[in-house]
């Protein structure tokens, strides 16, 4: 029987041998392949594999979300859904010039404003006399999102085939490392997807949440009037204080004009008579931060791309106003998906903070704004 | 059998690589297996009157703020949605899943600690 195992370790330094040759002879060959450029062509062929498959998952987020709108939409009996649905996708926002700043934000104001009106038309054409404003509003959010996941899938599909077709393995290489971050986002916009066609209120809705609460808790002396497009305030009485809290008209999915309310309801009144504007939104947290913590600061608390946030700065500044801020803390993921209960927790910590704010900076008899800032589907007034 | 020194050495770095690949392999397996907690959506009823809460599933339609059908049964008036929010459920699924991810865990380990006996043996 020792024999018949001799092959093997009969001869065991020629095993040995056999080994060290043969591992030799494949160090040399891939040495030369390193050198010819062989081995970067394998690496950028399993680059191109993985940013394929996860195109695919992309592509699959994009359609599903695509399949929801249309579903919801011809349940309504919505018209030339088809129609609606190839114009969101692929609409564009350009820039405003920036080289020449006079007046930039006045005409990013613009083009956001139109972008936004013009697809609300959009589904109120398509859905005719049965429009109701919650279900456009919510049917717009959804286009935006799958109008979002559209751009980004193309435009991964765009830097890989740019990366192929003119063989630069950086490209790949480096759309393959931010490939998880891309993907990431993607997961969220494509959850978050499914909580907004629900209706469920996203963790972005704690500063309206706040001024629902606020709103229930206090005394009502008017309101809620929408002073703007999908804007609202009432007016509360706190401690001999008279509140105005303003907040995007619900239960709708939509940010309101938060920035032009506060400016009107300034401008309307006696401006020597507001002693603060208290703003309250979801803050993004940084990672190992608890969910639903809040913090005080000052400033607008506002992630607007700027028109709103800046007519609430130039008014305060205009009649000396001073301006806080209450942030309740959470992710990227968990400001677009459901809401919390961490931060629902948070939100009612942000009103009693806030409570606690009016009566220790302001005096009896002044009148202070409260902003509830973020988008306030599901929550209404 | 005259292993020699040196064939043994090259033994037990073949043995030690595959051990290795292994070990990725499980590693890898296990880790994709890693599944969210399941979540659900509920909706808190408040009596406006008396504060008395009630808590059930979310259904469409529900946002905070609404009145809905609902009575209070102390006062009679309508009871009007309060919070809505997601909360993680542990389900029995999911404790015996975890249950069963520890046991895999142990079972990856034993395997592994295996795979050390059989060269240490054969270094002998
Ligand atoms: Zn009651």
């Amino acid at each position: 029987m020792a024999n018949a195992t001799s092959p093997w370790f009969g001869g065991g330094s020629d095993l040995a041998t056999w080994i060290i040759a043969i591992s030799i002879l494949i160090s040399t060959i891939l040495s030369i392949f390193a050198f010819l450029g062989v081995a970067q062509g394998f690496q950028l062929r399993i680059w191109k594999a993985q940013i394929e498959s996860k195109l695919r998952i992309l592509e699959s987020y994009r359609d599903e979300v695509r399949d929801e709108v249309r579903k919801r939409l011809e349940k309504l009996g919505a018209r030339n859904v088809e129609e609606v649905l190839s114009t969101a996708l692929d609409y564009f926002v350009i820039s405003p010039v920036s080289i020449e700043p006079t007046d930039i934000i006045k005409r990013l104001e613009r083009v956001l404003r139109t972008e936004e009106e013009r697809l609300e038309a959009l589904v109120a054409r398509s859905l005719g006399s049965r429009a109701d404003e919650v279900v456009i509003k919510n049917a717009v959010t959804l286009l935006a999102i799958a109008n979002a996941l559209n751009i980004l899938y193309k435009y991964i599909r765009h830097i890989l085939l740019t990366g192929i077709k003119t063989r630069n393995a950086l490209l790949v290489a480096q759309l393959w490392m931010l490939l998880p971050f891309y993907m990431r986002i993607a997961k969220a916009y494509y959850d978050a997807s499914k909580v907004i066609a629900k209706g469920i209120p996203i963790g972005d809705a704690a500063g309206p949440l706040a001024a629902y609460k606020l709103m229930r808790m206090l005394p009502r002396i008017e309101g809620p009037i929408e002073i703007t497009k999908d804007t609202i305030y009432s007016i509360h009485e706190y401690e001999n204080r008279r509140i105005i809290v303003v907040k995007a008209k619900g239960p709708g999915s939509t940010v309101g004009r938060p920035g032009e309310a506060v400016e009107k309801i300034v401008e309307t009144l006696s401006p020597s008579s507001i002693a603060s504007i208290i703003t309250i939104d979801a803050a993004l947290k940084m990672e190992g931060e608890p969910t639903g913590s809040i913090a005080e600061g000052t400033g607008v608390a506002m992630g607007d791309p700027g028109p709103e946030k800046i007519r609430i700065e130039r008014i305060a500044v205009r009649h000396k106003i001073p301006l806080y801020a209450i942030a309740i803390k959470m992710g990227l993921e968990e400001a677009i998906t459901a809401i919390k209960k961490e931060i629902v927790e948070g939100v009612e910590k942000a009103v009693e903070h806030a409570k606690r704010l009016i009566i220790e900076e302001t005096r009896p008899g002044d009148t202070i704004i409260v902003v509830g800032v973020g988008n306030t589907l599901g929550v209404a007034q | 059998m005259n292993l020699d020194l040196y064939t043994l050495y090259m033994l037990s770095m073949v043995i030690l690589s595959i051990a290795m690949v292994v070990y990725m392999v499980f590693a890898t397996l296990g880790s994709r297996g890693k599944r969210e907690p399941e979540k659900k959506v509920v909706t808190v009823l408040r009596c406006p009157r008396c504060g008395y809460t009630k808590t059930r599933d979310f259904r469409e339609g529900d946002y905070v703020g609404k009145v809905v059908d609902e009575v209070c049964p102390k006062c009679g008036i309508s009871l009007v949605v309060d919070a809505i929010y997601e909360e993680s459920i542990t389900s029995l699924n999911q404790v015996l899943r975890n249950k069963r991810k520890q046991e895999g865990a142990r079972k990856t380990s034993s395997q592994l600690k295996g795979l050390t006996r059989i060269c240490c043996a054969l270094r002998r």
